[in-house]
């Protein structure tokens, strides 16, 4: 048997990511840092691991709460002014 | 800011930079300060000084790159070297300890908490703000200039001039840490 055989085989795929490397992957995969095979594996691992399926699902809910409810604050009325008028006064502009 | 390339700009030029790709900025980056230095008008000095500073710096920004990384490099220079030097407090932590935790090979553990989707999605904007801003700065920059401001991990390496690693390293903890903060604040609140 070729050693391109032995690759190619199938179970391969299931077997390439180990729970301890999902965990380290997870966030990398939420803040879309990893390249789409390896986002690949990681969704197929999720698939037969509940532990990490759970984890990923919460953590991508703290994301979107710290994204919806975290609200901006306005900027104060004179800030720009204030900052033009200090680049002028500094003879800059 | 030596040893990086100087780029000529006339005058006319400085000005139009400044206005239209500067001060467009002035929103992230006020929002940036406060969430540092959760006071009102020590945030608008840090965002006025940040402006002086890049104006006048102006020849090391090359127009058309990511100018709100390199202004969110500037601010966060100017809050470690100003603001924190300033205040007289002493740091609430340890910060050769939480240096060695965090970079420590145990950082990719995983945390299991009790906390489930439905805790978080039902908890208001305060909490989750009120849990963040209790973080410690460096494990709160990271959190804000991420999942708050979309900044990539190459990004937020140059503009905390550390390694990516320490910044992946450092978002593993901070993220760990607000779970739990998360999570004691279910819990005392008896949602869990």
């Amino acid at each position: 048997m070729s050693l391109k055989n032995d690759t190619d085989k199938p179970y391969m795929k299931q077997d390439a990511l180990s729970h301890d490397d999902c965990v380290k992957m997870l966030y990398q995969v939420i803040d879309n840092e990893v390249c789409p095979e390896e986002k690949e594996r990681f969704h197929e691992h999720l698939k037969m691991c509940m532990p990490c399926f759970k984890e990923y699902n919460l953590e991508k809910a703290i994301r979107n709460m710290i994204r919806s409810k975290c609200k901006k604050r306005e900027v104060p009325n004179d800030l720009v002014s204030s900052i033009k008028g200090k680049i002028s006064n500094s003879g800059a502009v | 800011m030596s040893g990086e390339e100087k780029h000529k700009y006339t005058q006319e030029e400085k000005e139009s930079v400044f206005e239209s790709e500067f001060l467009p900025l002035v929103d992230s980056l006020y929002n940036f300060a406060y969430r540092l230095t959760l006071n009102e008008d020590d945030a608008k000095d840090l965002v006025q000084d940040t402006y002086m500073k890049a104006f006048r710096f102006i020849e090391s920004f090359e127009k058309g790159t990511n100018a709100k990384a390199w202004l969110f490099r500037i601010l966060k220079n100017s809050f470690i070297n100003e603001f924190r030097k300033k205040s007289k407090e002493p740091s609430k932590v340890d910060y050769h300890e939480v240096e060695a935790f965090y970079n420590s090979d145990d950082v990719d553990e995983a945390i299991t908490t009790d906390l489930r989707v439905e805790t978080v999605q039902d908890m208001i904007g305060d909490e989750i703000s009120n849990a963040l801003n209790g973080l410690d700065v460096d494990f709160r920059t990271v959190i804000i200039l991420c999942d708050l401001e979309g900044f990539k991990y190459d990004e937020m390496a140059k503009i905390l001039n550390i390694p990516i690693g320490t910044v992946r390293s450092r978002l593993h903890r901070a993220r760990n840490l607000l779970k739990e903060k998360l999570s004691r604040y279910a819990k005392k609140m008896g949602y869990l």
